[in-house]
């Protein structure tokens, strides 16, 4: 055990007196108060954004919604392995594994879906993936939702979503709208 | 007594004994994958290569029997390149198919390289394709490019079940397991070559895909299909079982455990959460309040024409001793009942290994409760002639097994019998009956069955039951105390004693306490 032994600072007499100390504190409250109602758009402390007619830039780091890859040939690359779900703290990630038809690839998900309002958008899912079929790349935001359920996304949802500019091709995401129309999984 | 020293502990034996037993004994942990303690040893798999002081060469421990002052060494830098050697060796062609392969958490492979390997594979060459879906037989699907060649399953084959179904077919790295032409694997036990299996090669259609094993919770328990009362271990995720594994007991079912009772894992799933009531105005069961529907079944119990002869009663034979002692206590003490209707299933398969032809674990020990409480058996004919002719107006059931359930529900239907269920699924007999009450199943309940050989043993609650769900214990004293009588029966402990003090075959036995592996009936 640590045991860490803080000396008390003593208080000055005018502190022990209490109360103008909170009459101190709610001043600098007011003070930000009126700062940003009437202050200068530039300096005030607190900035808003009146999304979404004005957007900022993220870091380049920012991941933003999840999305599922796919092999070449269309199918999911996902193989249902449920390392994702196991890895995810916030236990968003459910899996249902289903037999495939080829039995070269034997496993794939039946059902994927991402609890996007339990999501804490960590990316342990990414890192734990081992067929690199979960991806947080796509650097767009998860949209707002108007119910609960809306915010369950299921696989071919998530499989629809274009990843960023840079991020390589191979995978397939890019051509969702051909796919999704298809219906391919 | 001879003895050897393993790692430098002095270790006792008797003549004959292995290695690898001798440090089993002692906790000394020596890997192995091709041995079974059961089946014979083909010492093929080299993983359990231990050095012997005085011998030039490393010798497998699972085959080497123990010789007097032997000094053996599990631990040495020799020891320990080898084992690392032999994992070189065995991943040259196994994929690395831990994403999708079943074993993936109990794969000894898997565990064992994190253990004692932990090296990168030198190999350049490409894998060795083999097939990868190959079905065996009606629950068998093998995948040979994760087979390690242990021969485990071969001899289980050979050696337990008694038929040759499986051989080993080409030679060296193209060797594969498979099945004679035309022979399908279907033998009755042919599931226990998938828990004998070391790796993900051989997988049981039933459970393949369907969880992730470090997802289940596993428990202990009997299995329910027949009076031989395997041990098992009940696998399950949020109260749904996905999966029976034979548990280790030496006396009832060694390590084995027959497909038919392994599979019988699902019927259990269907379980009922709610109270049901029917009327003349509802002609189909609905759920009901819980108070209401033990109301209803208080109210029917009060009438008049609810008292024998006109109350009959009938108790399932998959019902725990505690159940049946309670429920056999209510209907003799409260009402007088005197005789007692089976709910049983017919007689099934059985052969000359685990497989019993009586289909219902716990028949014994409700004989022998029946029977030292007075009370005497209602044949089914019977029970059926006294529905027809209207002699019993009243029936209160426990339990939904059983085989005669549909015939006596479509008699009592045509009578206009009233039926008080008490029940953990729906059956013919919750369909008709005017209440039905939602009891625990047997996997979420404390009791004892006893088994064929008079062997008392333990369930063990694997998980809570859903809803409204209660012991059946819980709803017969509570049905009881409605009607004012005073059941002095009010946990499990006092139930427990009253069988201790009442029943003679249990006096010996302290029922709250019965070790795993159960205990004989004196
Ligand atoms: S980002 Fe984190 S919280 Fe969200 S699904 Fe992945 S692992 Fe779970
Ligand atoms: S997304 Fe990746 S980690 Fe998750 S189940 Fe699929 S393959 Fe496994
Ligand atoms: S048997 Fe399955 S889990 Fe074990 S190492 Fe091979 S692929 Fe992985
Ligand atoms: S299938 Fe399994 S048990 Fe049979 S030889 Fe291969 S690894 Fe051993
Ligand atoms: S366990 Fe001894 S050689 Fe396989």
């Amino acid at each position: 055990m640590i045991i860490k032994v803080r000396e008390r600072t003593k208080m000055s007499a005018y502190e022990r007196l209490y109360l103008p100390e909170v009459f101190r504190g709610l001043g600098v409250t007011l003070k930000h108060l009126f700062h940003n109602l009437f202050g200068n758009h530039k300096t005030r402390p607190l900035q808003t954004v009146r999304y979404p007619e004005q957007k900022l830039n993220y870091p380049e780091r920012f991941r933003g919604q999840h999305r599922l890859l796919r092999r070449d040939n269309g199918s999911t690359r996902c193989v249902a392995c449920y390392l994702c779900a196991t890895a995810c703290p916030a236990y968003c990630i459910h899996i249902v594994a289903g037999e495939a038809k080829d039995p070269k690839i034997e496993k794939y998900p039946t059902s994927f879906t991402i609890d996007m309002l339990r999501c804490i958008y960590c990316g342990l899912c990414v890192e734990a993936c081992p067929e690199d079929a979960i991806r947080m790349d796509t650097g767009i935001h998860t949209k707002p939702f108007l119910a609960r359920s809306d915010a369950v996304m299921g696989h071919l949802e998530l499989l629809a979503f274009p990843g960023q500019k840079d991020t390589s091709l191979p995978y397939g995401a890019q051509e969702y709208r051909v796919l999704k129309n298809t219906e391919k999984i | 007594m001879p003895y050897l020293t393993i790692d430098g502990e002095r270790i006792e034996f008797e003549k004959g004994e292995t290695i690898i037993r001798a440090a089993e004994r002692n906790n000394i942990e020596i890997p192995y994958y091709c041995w079974h303690p059961r089946l014979s040893v083909a010492a093929n798999c080299r993983m359990c290569l231990v050095e012997v002081e005085s011998c030039p060469k490393l010798v497998p421990a699972c085959q080497t029997e123990c010789q007097d002052g032997m000094i053996v060494n599990t631990k040495s830098q020799k020891v320990k390149a080898t084992q690392q050697a032999v994992h070189e060796f065995i991943l040259i062609n196994h994929p690395i198919d831990c994403p999708i392969c079943d074993q993936a958490g109990e794969c000894k492979l898997q565990d064992y390289y994190m253990q004692w390997d932990k090296t990168q594979s030198r190999m350049q060459d490409a894998k060795v394709n083999k097939p990868r879906h190959n079905r065996l037989g009606p629950y068998i699907i093998y995948n040979a490019e994760r087979c390690i060649m242990c021969t485990l399953c071969v001899r289980f084959m050979e050696e337990i079940a008694g038929m040759r179904q499986l051989g080993i077919f080409n030679r060296g790295d193209h060797s594969e397991i498979d099945i004679f032409s035309g022979q399908p694997l279907d033998h009755p036990y042919s599931l226990n070559t998938v828990d004998i299996c070391p790796v993900g090669a051989l997988t049981s259609t039933v459970f393949r895909f369907k969880q992730r094993v470090w997802n289940l919770k596993r428990s202990a328990s009997i299995c329910n299909h027949c009076a031989r009362g395997c041990n098992i271990y009940i696998d399950q995720r949020a109260g749904n079982i996905y999966r029976f594994i034979p548990r280790e007991n030496e006396a009832v079912n060694q390590s084995w455990l027959c497909d038919e009772g392994r599979l019988a894992y699902s019927q259990t799933n269907q379980r009922l959460a709610h109270a049901l009531i029917k009327s003349s105005s509802t002609p189909e069961p609905t759920v009901s309040d819980c108070n209401k529907a033990k109301q209803r079944a208080v109210d029917i119990l009060a009438k008049p024409n609810a008292v024998p002869p006109h109350l009959g009663a009938m108790l399932s034979l998959h019902a725990t001793c505690e159940e049946a002692y309670v429920f056999i206590r209510l209907l003799r003490d409260v009402f007088g009942v005197t005789k007692i209707a089976l709910l049983e299933y017919n007689l099934g398969t059985q052969d000359s290994f685990l497989r019993l032809a009586d289909k219902n674990p716990n028949r014994a020990g409700i004989m022998i409760i029946i029977k030292e409480l007075g009370v005497t058996i209602f044949d089914n004919n019977e029970l059926l002639n006294a529905i027809t002719n209207n002699s019993i107006k009243t029936l209160i059931v426990l339990g939904h097994e059983g085989d005669n359930a549909e015939v006596v529900a479509k008699t009592a239907a045509k009578a206009n019998t009233n039926i008080i269920h008490l029940t953990s699924a729906r059956g013919p007999l919750s369909e008709v009956a005017s209440v039905t009450l939602p009891i625990l199943a047997w996997p979420s309940l404390d009791g004892v069955w006893v088994n064929a050989d008079l062997r008392a043993q333990c369930l063990t609650p694997a998980f809570t039951g859903e809803g409204d769900s209660q012991p059946s214990y819980n709803w017969l004293i509570n049905i009881a105390t409605c009607l004012g009588a005073n059941f002095n029966l009010n946990s499990i402990e006092t139930i427990r004693d009253q069988i201790t003090q009442q029943i003679t075959a249990f006096a010996k036995i302290n029922l709250a306490n019965i070790p795993s592996v159960g205990v004989e009936l004196a």
